[in-house]
C-alpha cells in the first residue's frame, strides 16, 4: 500500500524552505558582494539582504501553511458532508468516495469510515433477515396453533354431547372459552406482527367519522346490551366530520377498544361513546379501573398497542384520563 | 326432500371426522376428501350442492382448487373452511369463494353459514314472517296484513322497501346511513329527515300504539332494530 503522510509532506518542504532558502540567499549575497567594498555599504547591503531573507522565509512559511490548512480543510469538509446522515431516514450513512490518488491520513480516515460502514450495513443486514424471519415464523406459528385449536373444540364439542355432571358442564364451557381466547391471542399477535412488518394494507379515503362510529356500534351494542351494560350515545346525526383515514384500520381500532372495555371494564356496566364534531374527536368512557391496570394485565396490552400503532399511521392518537370513577379515552387528531 | 350433498375437503383427520359428523347430525350428506386433487371429477361424477375447502392442503392448496371449481362451476357455492386469519388470505379467498369462516370456529357457526348459502342459491320458500303478535308479512307477494282484522296494510314503495331492509336483517342494528344506502342506493346526507319522517308513517300503520312503537325500535344516536 502507497503511504504517503499530509503532514510529513508539509513539515518536509517548511523543513526544505527554512534550511534552503537562507543558505541559498547566503550564496547569493556572499558570490555578489566582493570582500574589497567599502564597509558602510557592505554592511547596507547585508541588512538588506537579511531582511529580504527573512520576509521571504516568512512569505513562503506562511503560503505553505495557508495551501496546507485549506487543503486540509477542503478534504475533512468533504468527509463530513459525505458522513451526513442520508435524508431517507435511514440511521447508516453512506460510504465515503475513496480517492484512488493518495492515501494519507485523510484518506486513510476515510477508509476506516468505510470499513465500519459496511460492518453495519451488514449487521443490519443481517437484523433485517432475522426479524423478517421471525415474523413469517411468528404468522406460520398462528396458523399452525389454529389447526390442533380447531381440532380440540371438535373434541369439547362431542363430549358436550355425552351426560355430563354440572362439574364437568362448567369445565367444559371454560376449556371452550380458553380455546376463544388464545384464538383472540393469536389474532392480535398475527395483527401485530403483520402490522409492524408493513404488510396490512392500508388504504386512507375521506371517512365520515360519525357514521363510522355508528357502525361500529350497531354490531358493538347487542353485545353491550347482552352483558347488561348501560349504552351511552352521543352521535350528531346532523354533522359531518371527515378524516383521511382507512375505515377498516379504524373498525379494527374500535373493535379493540370496545373488547377492551368489555374485557377489563366489565364491572362498571357502563359505556358511553362519543363523537365531538367541534373538537374532532371520539370519546370513549367507561367505569372500569383504569388504563394504568390494563396494561399491566396479562399479555392484554397487545390489543391496546394494536390500536396507537394502527391510529400513529392514520396521524391520529389516544388519549386517555384515569379517575377512580373510570376513564375517558379520547381518538383525536395528533400534532404534526 | 333430499338430503343436500356437502363436498369437504379436509387433511386434518380430527376435524374433518368431527365436522362430518356434525354436518351428518344435521341431515346434510357429507363426502369427505383428504386432498383436493381430483375434486372436480367427483362433483362431475356424483354432484354436490356446496363445497368446503380447507387451504392448506396436500398437493394442490384451497386457493387453487376454489378457482379451478369456480371457472367451471360458477354457481356452485363455496366456503373456505382455513386457519388463515390474515386480511390479505381472506380478501385473496372471498375473490371466488362465497363465504370464508376461520378456525377455531364453532360447530353451529358453520353450520348457519352453510345455510344461508344453501338459502341464496336455491329456490326460495315462501315466507310468511311474523312481527310481534299481530303484523304478517309476506315477502314474495310484497304484502303486508294485519292478522288480527285480517285486512292487508297499503304501504307505500319506499315504506316497504324500508320494511324488507329491516327483514333481511332481523334483530341486526342498522344505522340510519346503511338504511338509507341499501333502500335508495346513493349516500346518505348528514341531517337528512326523509327517513325518520317514513319510520314514523311506518309505525303509524304498523304499531298498536305508534308513541310506544314494539316492532321498530329507535337506538338513541345509533339506528332503528326490528326484532323477529
Amino acid at each position: 500500500m502507497r503511504s504517503a503522510s499530509f503532514f510529513r509532506r508539509y513539515l518536509i518542504l517548511h523543513f526544505l524552505s527554512l534550511v534552503l532558502l537562507p543558505v541559498m540567499m547566503l550564496l547569493l549575497i556572499l558570490g555578489v558582494t566582493p570582500s574589497s567594498d567599502p564597509f558602510d555599504t557592505e554592511t547596507a547591503n547585508r541588512f538588506g539582504s537579511l531582511s529580504v531573507l527573512i520576509g521571504l522565509v516568512m512569505a513562503v512559511f506562511i503560503l505553505l501553511s495557508g495551501v496546507f490548512f485549506y487543503r486540509l480543510r477542503g478534504q475533512l469538509i468533504r468527509l463530513q458532508q459525505a458522513m451526513r446522515l442520508p435524508e431517507d431516514g435511514s440511521w447508516i450513512p453512506e460510504p465515503v468516495p475513496e480517492r484512488a490518488a493518495g492515501m494519507h491520513e485523510v484518506d486513510q480516515l476515510a477508509a476506516s469510515f468505510n470499513r465500519m460502514i459496511r460492518q453495519l450495513h451488514d449487521s443490519r443486514l443481517r437484523e433485517q433477515e432475522e426479524e423478517e424471519l421471525r415474523k413469517r415464523w411468528i404468522a406460520n406459528l398462528s396458523h399452525d396453533l389454529r389447526t390442533p385449536l380447531t381440532a380440540l373444540r371438535g373434541h369439547a364439542s362431542r363430549l358436550r354431547k355425552e351426560p355430563l355432571g354440572p362439574e364437568g358442564e362448567a369445565s367444559l364451557a371454560a376449556a371452550d372459552r380458553t380455546i376463544t381466547q388464545i384464538d383472540e391471542l393469536m389474532e392480535e399477535l398475527l395483527s401485530y406482527t403483520l402490522l409492524t412488518s408493513g404488510k396490512y394494507p392500508y388504504e386512507p379515503t375521506s371517512t365520515d367519522v360519525p357514521s363510522l362510529v355508528r357502525a361500529s356500534l350497531a354490531s358493538w351494542y347487542p353485545v353491550f346490551e347482552d352483558a347488561g351494560f348501560e349504552i351511552d350515545i352521543e352521535i350528531p346525526d346532523d354533522r359531518t366530520l371527515a378524516w383521511d383515514i382507512d375505515p377498516g384500520w379504524m373498525m379494527r381500532v374500535l373493535d379493540n377498544l370496545f373488547q377492551n372495555v368489555l374485557r377489563h371494564a366489565g364491572e362498571g356496566r357502563y359505556i358511553g361513546i362519543a363523537v365531538d364534531a367541534d373538537q374532532e374527536r371520539i370519546r370513549i368512557k367507561d367505569r372500569g379501573p383504569g388504563m394504568d391496570r390494563l396494561s399491566a394485565n396479562r399479555g392484554a396490552g397487545i390489543g391496546l398497542e394494536i390500536a396507537k400503532l394502527m391510529l400513529a399511521e392514520m396521524k391520529l392518537r389516544i388519549q386517555w384520563d384515569d379517575q377512580p370513577g373510570g376513564t375517558t379515552l379520547w381518538i383525536e387528531k395528533a400534532p404534526n | 326432500m333430499s338430503a343436500k350433498r356437502i363436498l369437504y375437503v379436509e387433511d386434518n383427520p380430527d376435524i374433518g371426522g368431527w365436522v362430518k359428523e356434525e354436518l351428518e347430525q344435521r341431515g346434510y350428506e357429507v363426502q369427505w376428501l383428504l386432498n383436493g386433487d381430483d375434486i372436480e371429477a367427483v362433483v362431475q361424477a356424483e354432484g354436490c350442492d356446496l363445497v368446503i375447502l380447507d387451504i392448506m392442503l396436500p398437493g394442490l392448496d384451497g386457493f387453487t382448487i376454489g378457482q379451478r371449481l369456480k371457472t367451471a362451476m360458477p354457481t356452485l357455492p363455496t366456503l373456505l373452511l382455513t386457519a388463515r386469519t390474515a386480511i390479505h388470505d381472506k380478501l385473496q379467498g372471498l375473490k371466488f369463494a362465497d363465504d370464508y369462516v376461520t378456525k377455531p370456529f364453532h360447530a353451529e357457526e358453520l353450520v348457519a353459514r352453510i345455510e344461508v348459502l344453501l338459502r341464496r342459491n336455491g329456490a326460495r320458500q315462501p315466507e310468511m314472517i311474523k312481527l310481534g303478535r299481530h303484523i304478517l308479512v309476506d315477502l314474495d307477494g310484497r304484502t303486508v296484513m294485519n292478522a288480527d282484522t285480517r285486512e292487508e296494510i297499503a304501504l307505500t314503495g319506499k315504506e316497504l322497501q324500508i320494511l324488507e331492509c329491516f327483514l333481511r336483517h332481523p334483530n341486526q342494528i342498522l344505522t340510519q346511513e346503511q338504511i338509507w344506502e341499501q333502500v335508495w342506493g346513493e349516500r346518505y346526507i348528514a341531517g337528512d329527515k326523509a327517513l325518520s319522517v317514513h319510520i314514523r308513517h311506518l309505525r303509524e300503520k304498523l304499531e298498536r300504539d305508534p308513541n310506544q312503537p314494539e316492532l321498530i325500535q329507535t337506538l338513541r344516536g345509533l339506528g332503528y332494530r326490528v326484532k323477529v
